[in-house]
């Protein structure tokens, strides 16, 4: 083997220091750990806000905390969860599984990688500590919505310094993704060859690109106002409160599937390893995330239904909206039928996928409901849109999340995990999330706002089972801790190169753990290790 | 368990589920347990309780159809019964028949939701105009014109929570939420009771002009379904014609600030002449010049002592 | 297996090292033209604001 090519790319391995490796990395797989361990963090930061909601909603009246505290958890959960948790973790796992999965050495630009992780840390810091300064926390929910949110003391600033910090390190993550997935694919990976999970990748990245810097540009337009006197939104001067969700939600609908599309990519990477069969409709699969990502733009008003859009703007919006359906449920169908006449066998990872399939559908059902805007007008700002979104991205993207943990976690460690405890937690998730989130949806159409921390007794019952079903879900996902601390450390099952029998793709020619750099030299690609795509299928 | 047994067992569940939808639906303000949209007091009301459970169903059946075949996948082709998996990945008719359904299903959805949409934007012809403002943490109402003619005598109503559900609501208050009952009707109306309510009449339709003077709230009275947001600067409006009186209440659904859950929306509506006899005694300048000059109209009374 | 030993020419040292340095200096270039991508959206936005702002603003007093 030791030909002169291997020579060529091969760094030396030099020891490193704790420091050295954790803090001035620049190898893909410890940034893709970084990323996973912070948002794991995040994941019971933003959980613990959660718990505090869902303990004072137990019952009606106040017992546990001032209005306005509430108020603050309800709008830092949202931020920490979408931009802490489901975001890191997905960038995680691209920098993770993509040079694995195209055949390259690294990500394109290590050192950016490094960059776009350690903005993250100081980010959450700012944002965190906004806890501890006189006047609290930000309290205008994650939207942010002004004039409310200018009536928040000097925690604005930080928060909007945040979130800029936040921006400019997903926009980082996502250049370097785009740059490494177009330039660095070893020859033989041909797009059309690519894994799924690439290719949501690369489309989410596009999604990024375009709309974080508009966020970055409304909040920049709420810092002026709170401090440079400008009046963008302040109606008294000619300003326009309705512009900022305009604004917003031109960046919010694509963030929505920022957060979806890497799951697709990871669940259409799960089923047809366990289903043992090509996925199907491969090209249909790509096309339908393109079209998702480009309905993506044309939908924001549908958050806005209520705010007294002209009736032709309604209309529009309700018929784009609708239009997503279809490609998602192409996705749907073609997962089902994936497995249809496949040889199913249910490992963890499996069952999280199909956990995925049947919540993210469910949210996805709601969703239809909510784009007619006759109905939307009785669900909107109220707890069916809590249940609504909490389908899909608790059900959606952090289950698809945890299932990509537990399909790459061999190959990442090298050891097998509990299967006993990792089912374990499936079941205990899947049952508790519905004793969660399915009650929120009668609370919705029973009529109860949602961001509101005390409520009428008609609305007490639903609540109660709602919060039992939530302190049940967060304490099932100690049990992932438990998984992953004992697989990485103490588990002595060693995982195979394949680990998975019908696993196919760049990254399990790879031995488990996979080596600190991955193909220093591009391997000769055969298109019976790349994902069967159909069209290599016999 | 053979999986036909299974399937009657998910039918039967849901038609029971199903029956539960139904059977709550017909109340006016909420109840505990309540687990579907109200039908609501007007005509717009009752065709979005139409809409939504049309919708409703149509994901019933999706459902059915994509967790049956799931279900049935699972069951049958696993591995451990010795099931071989084929390696077919490709079939045109299925595919072009799931992208082309679904449009027509969604077509079948967004027709009557596109006329409805329309109608609910009509405010033609309204008979009377009520100028709705949000405040933190309460709602003005004025009454603008009624029957052709501008309303200047009657004076503003301030519209806050009432002054039960406000001491019940206070951090370690010691009042149970369960203890505020309204005495005519002995509905819990903890958070949805207000010191002065707004007044209609009905079998008319009443137009809402609804803005907001500091930040955003938002109108909504569910059994109306007219809703809109209140915001600073843009007059919104919204219409309703309830033929059946009442006491109907809904609650602000814009985050607000800290009050947000305690600024509730409570509209009586009167029949037609005895809301006529009611604003007759409302006009009266004398109050209207007192009421111009206190804001608060609905001051406090003193609190009674704790205990 | 990484490097699947079957048989091929092996490309030669100056050769790998000159496609590597070829695909670096494309993927740099990608970036920059995805960054400018991103400050052009985020100067859009503002310039959006602005204009929507100017279009009713009142010189406050």
């Amino acid at each position: 083997m030791s030909t002169p090519a291997v020579e060529v790319g091969h760094y030396q391995e030099h020891h490193q220091s704790f420091f050295e490796r954790w803090f001035m990395s620049t190898n893909h797989k410890d940034i893709g750990t970084l990323y996973l361990c912070f948002s794991f963090l995040m994941l019971f930061v933003g959980g613990s806000f959660a718990m505090l909601i869902r303990a004072e909603l137990f019952e009606p009246g106040m017992q546990l905390m001032q209005p306005y505290f509430f108020n603050e958890l309800t709008a830092m959960h949202g931020l920490v969860m979408i931009f802490g948790v489901i975001m890191p973790a997905f960038v995680g796992l691209a920098n993770w599984m993509i040079p694995m999965q195209i055949g390259a050495p690294d990500m394109a630009l290590p050192r950016l990688n490094n960059l776009s992780f350690w903005l993250l840390p100081f980010a959450f810091i700012l944002l965190l500590s906004t806890f501890f300064m006189p006047g609290g926390a930000p309290a205008a929910g994650w939207t942010m919505y002004p004039p409310l949110v200018l009536q928040g003391g000097e925690s604005i600033a930080f928060l909007i310094f945040s979130i800029h910090l936040l921006g400019i390190s997903s926009v980082l993550g996502s250049i370097n993704i785009i740059a490494t997935i177009l330039n660095m694919r070893a020859p033989g990976v041909d797009l059309m060859k690519m894994s799924m999970f690439c290719w949501s990748w690369l489309i989410t990245s596009f999604l990024v690109i375009a709309v974080m810097p508009v966020l970055s540009g409304a909040v920049t337009m709420v810092l002026f106002d709170r401090f440079f006197g400008t009046n963008f939104f302040n109606a008294a001067a000619g300003g326009d409160p309705v512009m900022y969700q305009h604004v917003f939600w031109f960046f919010g609908h694509p963030e929505v599937y920022i957060m979806i599309l890497p799951a697709f990519g990871i669940i259409s990477e799960i089923v047809p390893t366990f289903a043992r069969k090509p996925l199907f409709g491969y090209r249909a699969m790509v096309y339908a995330i393109a079209c998702i990502a480009f309905l993506s733009f044309l939908v924001w008003s549908h958050h806005m239904f209520t705010v007294g859009l002209p009736l032709g703007a309604e209309v529009f919006f309700m018929y784009a909206t609708m239009l997503i359906a279809v490609p998602t449920g192409v996705k749907i169908f073609n997962w089902v039928t994936t497995m249809w006449k496949g040889s199913l066998s249910f490992e963890t990872p499996m069952l999280w996928a199909i956990g995925f399939i049947v919540l993210f559908s469910i949210g996805g059902f709601s969703g239809v409901m909510m784009a007619l805007v006759p109905a939307d007008f009785q669900y909107y700002g109220t707890y069916f849109i809590v249940a609504h979104f909490h389908y899909v991205l608790v059900g959606g993207a952090l289950f698809s999340i945890i299932g990509a943990t537990y399909y790459w976690l061999p190959k990442w460690s090298g050891h097998m995990y509990s299967g006993f405890w990792s089912k374990l937690h499936f079941w205990s998730s899947v049952i508790s999330v519905n004793v969660l989130f399915f009650p929120q949806q009668f609370l919705g159409f029973a009529g109860m706002p949602r961001r509101i921390p005390d409520y009428n007794v008609a609305f007490a019952n639903w609540n109660m089972v709602s919060s039992i079903g939530g302190f049940w879900f967060g304490a099932t996902q100690l049990i992932f801790v438990g998984v992953v601390i004992h697989c990485v450390f103490f588990s002595r099952a060693k995982a195979s190169s394949r680990v998975w029998e019908h696993a196919y793709g760049l990254e399990w020619t790879l031995p488990s753990p996979a080596p600190h750099h991955s193909f220093t030299v591009p391997p000769v690609v055969d298109d019976s290790q790349l994902v069967q795509t159909g069209a290599t299928a016999h | 368990m053979s999986s036909s047994n299974c399937k009657r067992r998910i039918v039967g569940a849901l038609a029971a589920l199903g029956a539960l939808l139904v059977s709550v639906a017909a109340s006016a303000n909420p109840v505990p347990w309540q687990m579907n949209l109200p039908y609501g007091v007007t005509r717009v009301s009752h065709q979005i309780w139409d809409l939504h459970m049309a919708a409703l169903w149509v994901c019933v059946a999706l459902g059915i159809l994509v967790f049956g075949a799931m279900f049935i996948a699972i069951i049958r082709f696993r591995r451990s019964r010795g099931a071989v998996a084929e390696t077919w990945s490709h079939n045109t008719v299925l595919e072009v028949c799931w992208t082309v359904v679904p449009v027509l299903i969604l077509i079948g959805l967004a027709t009557p939701a596109t006329l409805l949409t329309r109608e609910m934007y009509n405010a033609t012809d309204s008979q009377m105009t009520v100028k709705v403002t949000g405040y933190q943490w309460l709602w003005r109402y004025d009454y603008v014109s009624y029957d052709g003619k501008p309303v200047t005598k009657v004076p503003t109503i301030w519209s806050r929570l009432a002054w039960d559900s406000n001491r019940a609501r206070q951090l370690d208050s010691g009042v149970s939420p369960y203890s505020i009952v309204d005495q005519k009707t002995g509905y819990h109306d903890y958070l949805l009771d207000v010191t002065h309510p707004l007044v209609i009449p009905a079998g008319v339709k009443v137009r809402f002009l609804i803005t907001a003077d500091d930040v955003v709230h938002g109108w909504w009275v569910p059994d109306f379904a007219a809703k809109r947001d209140a915001i600073p600067g843009i007059m919104n409006d919204a219409w309703a014609k309830v033929d059946k009186p009442g006491i109907y209440r809904g609650q602000c659904y814009v985050l607000c600030g800290q009050d947000h859950s305690a600024m509730p929306i409570v509209v009586k509506v009167l029949p037609r002449e005895q809301f006529n006899a009611w604003l007759a005694t409302q006009e009266n300048p004398a109050r209207l010049d007192q009421a111009s000059r206190t804001a608060d109209a609905a001051a406090p009374k003193p609190l009674p002592a704790k205990g | 297996m990484s490097q699947p030993d079957d048989g091929q020419p092996k490309p030669s040292v100056d050769e790998a090292l000159r496609a590597a340095e070829r695909r670096k200096a494309s993927a740099r270039r990608t970036a920059w033209i995805i960054a400018g991508i991103a400050i052009a959206f985020f100067v859009a936005s503002l310039v959006h604001g602005h204009l929507v702002g100017i279009s009713n603003w009142v010189p406050p007093h």
